[in-house]
């Protein structure tokens, strides 16, 4: 109840100043979960604000809106100050979006997290907001085109946003617009600080909270679906055509994701997958052949491989690929290669979270987004941990989707696909047009 | 309220960060020098080998050096995967040296070691794999250019200010066809030779163990002749001016690039400007930020890196993104106009004592992990200079006096040959 009570006391003190900006806050006390401490010298906190408009203009708004915000300097510290502040005392600040949250993560060394808490609290509750650095903010932010870079990695977050904000642009015009950050609807620590609770009360102390709880608007009512078929942009500029091929797939339970996800290590993960040694090795048609697992919601994930290869060589290089998915969705696989990527797979788990409080909030949310009062449980960590790799083969098939549902996407070069091809769909992609062009043309996208 | 995870996780994790002290060995054979880094918070062995040999020392045909790692990287390993690999191979190169690690279990020591012994040997490969490897260089290649716009524009201002497309600046996308593998195994021969390479020994190990296994493994090495550095004679035209305009569908952003080179004096090698490079370095930075992000809206973004070679020559590259409606012209004359006159008002001992924490908190935030404290370590000990740690990072910066800082700002910002692409984005 204090938490409560000194909120409500900050205000009446406040209100006046924050006028013309838009207010993110919760209506009432935050939840908290303290999870495991770090185990890197570090503690973090991470502050959870509801989004209150999922249309994709509005999340990058509020994206810089927030970047501005803590960029603002303090009453005590002009801006440069406050950020020399920070790098001296090695506190850093990092902003990211999850499900309809966006989320501000603090870490800092144990030994000033508590001031560096008392900081992010002067940040916060400083009503000062530079339409300038907004400004700013704003282009820094600009989406990179797929065609122009054409890293895997790239094109894969621009397709979950896609499925989390399919609404590309509201109409309503963000170039005036101002943020204030209030009180968090959910806290996530990390400290060995045996009593929490005065390091929370000094982040929050004087954070405003919203008189009312608000729906946010433009969230999808339904998982988005990628849209299957093929997307060409073709380039008479370039040596190389990127093959992506990508699906968006909803799991029964963490169990049968842990399978889709170590299956699909083995087929392109590290080096020892079969994709490195085959299209690598075997073919040396392609540098970067590889597999993505991103996991974008509870039980969703994005599912990918792709390789960048010599122009003319595509068509034989996807072949190669839908081979190898085919094949180690029937269950070929070597126990030895399996039992590589589990280990892999779980020590790549165990530091990121030992050392990750974004990636660990992040699977937090996906477990409890709401929060939660009870026992902590996660259960894609305990799938990891007691997956049966004898067993784990044979459920390829319920686990991965067939070949024929995945989207592929081929960047650059002019070797179209073959009218076969197509025939599930077919978008030509212009290099000035984003990759939402063609999903919306594709039909997946609600409007 | 409050829940923890009970989690079955966290057996292998680090729990602190130490010191980690710089030890040299002796009974290296021929090898150009060996450290030992101990530090048991993380339960792992690295072993790096320096080949003290880059791009820079492609004097025919740019790449050669890079060709050359894969081959022996996978010579030293195996070619064709027939069975599932349970570890990557981990090489790169960049512009002074070639860099192995191989990271594993302390138990498996011995294996680390051969597996970088097996560097020095001449790659023993099918012919026809080292052939077709020429396509997976040219494949890596082409995808880099793609992705990473800095690499090809920081390559056209040095080709501009070093008037050149040799040793300090290239032209690797006109050279990849000419890649040979008779050219690569010659590099081999002459630059793969104990008295160019120096081993890193760090994690957790005894350093009386590492000192045993060096000798084991390199004690027969005989020491050479190393190669000559001869692109550190070719230095930019006095008062270089040049500026190139392009532009390119390829670009994020419309970009500014700047390039400079300045010469400071050493009496044997740039390990005694150490210090106030890091720190003069800092300052500048701080400077040029507040100037042009914090205290005005001309800029969207600018990055600098710095490079000093061994012999004092530093290269500086600049890429700032001006705000739209600000022409190159403008935002060059701007970022110029501040660097002169960045030391009008002289910084005071807490600005230079405030650099001097930032590079602190730096060094332990990079001790923090792993491939952080490798790349620290290999930053100074390209140059064949003794590595340094972040632990004995913090008395290097102590032990560097303010005076000193003053006087490598002062060359930092004095007028040096310079050139400049001003990089216009295509839709």
């Amino acid at each position: 109840m204090i938490l409560r009570f000194l909120s409500l006391c900050a205000v009446t003190l406040l209100l006046p100043l924050m006028a013309r900006a838009e207010l993110i806050a919760a209506s009432g006390d935050p939840k908290i979960a303290q999870l495991n401490p770090m185990r890197n010298g570090l503690s973090a906190i991470t502050f959870v604000w509801e989004m209150p408009d999922l249309a994709m203009n509005r999340v990058l708004s509020l994206n810089a809106g927030l970047a501005t915000a803590i960029s603002a300097g303090t009453a005590d510290l002009t801006p440069f100050e406050a950020e020399t502040y920070r790098e001296v005392n090695g506190i850093s600040l990092g902003v990211s979006t999850q499900d309809s949250d966006i989320l501000l993560t603090l870490t800092a060394p144990h030994a000033v997290f508590a001031d560096a808490l008392d900081h992010l609290n002067a940040l916060l509750v400083n009503p000062a907001f530079s339409k300038d650095w907004y400004k700013r903010q704003t282009l820094l932010l600009t989406p990179v085109k797929a065609t122009k870079n054409r890293r895997p990695d790239h094109v894969i977050n621009v397709l979950a946003d896609y499925l989390r904000f399919p609404v590309t642009d509201d109409g309503v015009d963000t170039s005036d617009a101002e943020y204030a950050f209030g009180m968090p609807r959910q806290i996530i620590l990390r400290t060995t600080e045996r009593d929490p609770a005065p390091l929370i009360q000094s982040a929050i102390n004087g954070l405003p909270l919203r008189n009312a709880p608000v729906a946010p608007t433009h969230k999808p009512d339904q998982p988005v679906a990628l849209p299957k078929g093929v997307i060409f942009a073709p380039d008479p500029d370039g040596e190389e055509t990127l093959i992506l091929a990508v699906h968006h797939s909803i799991f029964d339970d963490a169990e049968q994701q842990i399978t889709a996800n170590l299956l699909l290590d083995y087929m392109g993960a590290y080096q020892g997958s079969e994709m490195f040694r085959i299209i690598r090795q075997e073919m040396r048609a392609a540098y970067d052949p590889a597999s993505d697992f991103l996991q974008i919601a509870r039980n969703q994930a994005l599912l990918a491989l792709s390789a960048t290869v010599s122009t003319q060589d595509w068509p034989a290089v996807l072949d190669t690929i839908r081979n190898i998915y085919e094949t180690t969705r029937a269950g070929e696989v070597s126990a030895q290669g399996l039992a590589n990527n589990h280990r892999r797979l779980r020590s790549g788990f165990e530091y990121r979270f030992a050392t990750n409080p974004s990636w660990t909030a992040m699977q937090f949310l996906f477990e409890y987004p709401d929060g939660t009062t009870s026992e902590i449980q996660i259960p894609l960590f305990t799938a990891l941990v007691q997956a049966r790799l004898e067993t784990l083969a044979a459920a390829g098939k319920d686990s991965l989707p067939p070949f024929s549902d995945y989207l592929i996407v081929l960047i650059g070069g002019t070797q179209p696909p073959s009218v076969q091809m197509q025939q599930d769909g077919y978008c030509e992609l212009p290099l000035s047009e984003p990759l939402r062009y063609c999903l919306d043309q594709l039909g997946a996208a609600p409007q | 309220m409050l829940r923890s995870i009970v989690f079955l996780f966290l057996t292998l994790l680090p729990v602190s960060v130490t010191a980690q002290e710089v030890i040299p060995l002796k009974n290296t054979g021929g090898l150009h020098s060996a450290y030992v880094v101990p530090r048991n918070d993380f339960n792992r062995v690295d072993v790096q080998v320096l080949v003290l040999s880059g791009s820079y020392d492609d004097d025919q045909v740019a790449g050669t050096a890079h060709f050359l790692e894969h081959l022996a990287a996978f010579s030293a390993d195996t070619y064709v995967l027939r069975q599932p690999r349970e570890r990557d191979l981990f090489a790169k190169t960049s512009a002074v040296a070639t860099i192995y690690t191989n990271s594993g279990h302390p138990a498996e020591i011995d294996r680390l070691m051969k597996l970088s012994r097996a560097l020095l040997d001449t790659p023993k490969l099918p012919e026809e794999f080292l052939q077709s490897e020429k396509k997976i260089v040219e494949r890596e290649t082409y995808l880099r250019e793609r992705q990473y716009p800095t690499r090809w524009l920081r390559r056209k201002a040095l080709q501009n200010l070093y008037g050149s497309t040799r040793g300090r600046a290239n032209d690797i996308i006109a050279d990849v066809p000419k890649l040979s593998l008779e050219a690569a195994l010659d590099f081999h021969a002459q630059h793969y030779v104990p008295s160019n390479v120096m081993l890193i020994i760090s994690g957790n190990i005894p350093p009386e163990l590492a000192a045993q296994k060096v000798g084991e493994y390199f004690g027969d090495t005989q020491a050479s002749e190393p190669p000559e550095k001869w692109w550190l004679d070719e230095k930019p035209q006095p008062g270089l001016r040049k500026i190139e305009r392009l532009s390119s569908n390829r670009l994020y952003d419309d970009t500014l690039v700047y390039t400079k080179f300045v010469e400071y004096p050493v009496e044997d090698t740039s390990i005694d400007l150490q210090g106030e490079f890091f720190i003069a370095v800092s300052i500048f930075e701080s400077r040029i930020r507040k100037a042009l992000i914090f205290d005005s809206f001309d800029f969207q973004s600018i990055n600098t890196n710095f490079f000093l070679a061994k012999n004092g020559d530093m290269e500086m590259v600049s890429f700032l993104v001006p705000m739209p409606g600000v022409s190159f012209d403008t935002a060059l004359e701007i970022f110029e106009t501040k660097i002169a006159g960045l030391l009008d008002t002289p910084p005071s001992a807490q600005e230079i004592e405030t650099a001097r924490k930032r590079n602190a908190a730096h060094a332990s935030s990079a001790a923090r992990r792993p491939d952080d404290f490798l790349a620290f370590l290999e930053n100074v000990g390209s140059d064949g200079l003794p590595p340094i740690s972040p632990g004995s990072y913090a008395s290097l910066i102590e032990d560097t006096t303010d005076a000193e800082v003053l006087e490598f700002l002062e060359n930092l910002i004095a007028p040096a040959p310079m050139s400049a692409i001003f990089a216009t984005k295509e839709d």
